[in-house]
């Protein structure tokens, strides 16, 4: 019964650091991850939405006509050769010719891969902030002492 | 407010300035330099009338394309409106554009050196370091300090008036009351020192308030420890005036007390004259402190 009494401050300290230091900048980081999947997922779904679209207007002889940006919201008028054919980017910067059928098989692949991932974060971030939540508890304890 | 919270708060504009300044120069700066680079596109794209490109669709996807009407670019004024004009006047655009971030650079550069030398003028011309002196000026205390000094003076004044007594009545037949009778004129030449010299400070108004407060807790509040170290220095320097070594010891402390020092000298000649001639008991005359004591004992009682 005296020992705690006598490393209470210390103990505080402790406690703190840890909430800080390490619990709080584990948050940070799988918020961090945890946004930057969702932007991916995000980019992913407009790709598909494109290629649903596509797909609807069934533009297969004279090709589509559409803007380009070259920076700056400047834009020039471009014509899209093969409206069949699409390259979509499969990760670690690898581009793959595919057709739009391939695409959206691709596409959703990957989307199931990236919300796998996202599942695990959020597990992580919910039992980081459980950790915090008990830590808290543990902080309030120790005061209360 | 706080002073030291305001200099505070002024740092921390300051700065917090500094920071938006440098926040804005950045994104002019991005902006210049994407401007530099298109109006360096416009030009290439303009040399042939068919690029091949990848046209972007989102981050993730591209598809082959080619750039037609090389000639026709549709620039977006923003607000949702688009005009469409020829390579050259897109490159138009793009100079005037680039002379506007020139423009806002420069003011970004002269709002960061008012910044700065603002934040820099306080540093150098803190003649304090930056520091303020504050002296706490209490109505009360002040008062209650007056009405200590006060009491201190008439304790002082009865305990002179005491001694001065003791001499008149003190015969001089042995040699012991000789002595006796030196040590309380010794005595009695301290404590009309002293008056002297509070005189003097409470004279010299409030300024020295500090000075005689710590004189008066040495002389008056410890009571016989303060008379124990005072009389031997005052005594040193009179009886061995010639010493260097006890003027160079006065001499810092005692500056501001300069007059009366000559004004006491008269009574301490005669001491200095006498003493040899009775005793001539040097090392006994060096330290009369334990003595002096006692005779203020017996002075009181």
């Amino acid at each position: 019964m005296t020992q705690p009494e006598i490393n209470i401050p210390q103990k505080v300290l402790k406690y703190e650091t840890f909430l800080n230091d390490v619990l709080k900048e584990q948050l940070k980081k799988i918020h961090h991850k945890l946004d930057y999947l969702t932007t991916e997922v995000a980019e992913y779904n407009q790709v598909k939405q494109f290629i649903d679209t596509m797909k609807k207007a069934n533009l297969q002889d004279d090709g589509l006509k559409t803007q380009v940006d070259i920076g700056c919201s400047f834009f020039i008028e471009s014509k899209i050769e093969d409206p069949c054919r699409i390259n979509i980017n499969v990760g670690c910067g690898i581009w793959v010719d595919l057709s739009l059928e391939e695409a959206i098989f691709v596409i959703n692949k990957r989307m199931r891969y990236l919300e796998s991932q996202m599942a695990i974060y959020e597990d992580q971030s919910s039992t980081t902030k459980a950790h915090i939540k008990m830590v808290l508890l543990g902080l309030a304890e120790l005061q209360k002492m | 407010m706080d002073p030291n919270q305001a200099t505070f708060a002024l740092e921390h504009q300051l700065i917090s300035g500094l920071i938006q300044n440098r926040e804005t120069t950045d994104i002019w700066e991005k902006r210049k330099k994407a401007h530099e680079e298109l109006k360096g596109n416009l030009s290439f794209y303009a040399q042939k009338m068919k690029h091949r490109i990848f046209a972007p669709l989102g981050k993730k996807a591209m598809m082959k394309a080619e750039l037609i009407h090389t000639n026709e670019i549709t620039v977006s004024l923003g607000a949702g409106w688009f005009v469409k004009v020829s390579a050259k006047d897109a490159m138009e655009i793009c100079h005037r554009r680039i002379a506007e971030c020139d423009e806002m650079l420069r003011k970004c550069e002269t709002e960061r050196a008012l910044f700065e030398s603002r934040r820099d003028a306080r540093l150098r011309n803190e003649a304090f370091g930056g520091k303020e002196i504050i002296e706490k000026f209490d109505e009360k205390e002040e008062e209650k300090w007056r009405d200590e000094h006060k009491e201190k003076v008439k304790k002082h004044k009865k305990a002179l008036a005491e001694v001065k007594d003791k001499v008149k009545q003190t015969t001089t037949e042995t040699e012991e009351d000789l002595w006796k009778l030196l040590d309380m004129l010794e005595l009695r030449e301290e404590l009309e020192d002293e008056i002297s010299r509070l005189g003097e400070e409470e004279e010299s108004d409030e300024d020295e308030s500090d000075e005689s407060e710590e004189s008066d807790g040495e002389e008056y509040d410890t009571g016989e420890n303060g008379m124990d170290e005072e009389p031997p220095k005052e005594k040193k320097r009179v009886r061995f005036g010639l010493d260097p070594v006890a003027e160079l010891h006065e001499a810092p402390e005692s500056h501001p007390e300069e007059p009366q020092i000559v004004k006491t000298t008269a009574v301490k000649d005669e001491i200095s004259e006498t003493k040899p001639a009775v005793g001539g008991n040097l090392p006994k005359s060096l330290r009369p402190a334990s003595k002096f004591k006692k005779s203020r004992q017996g002075g009181a009682e």
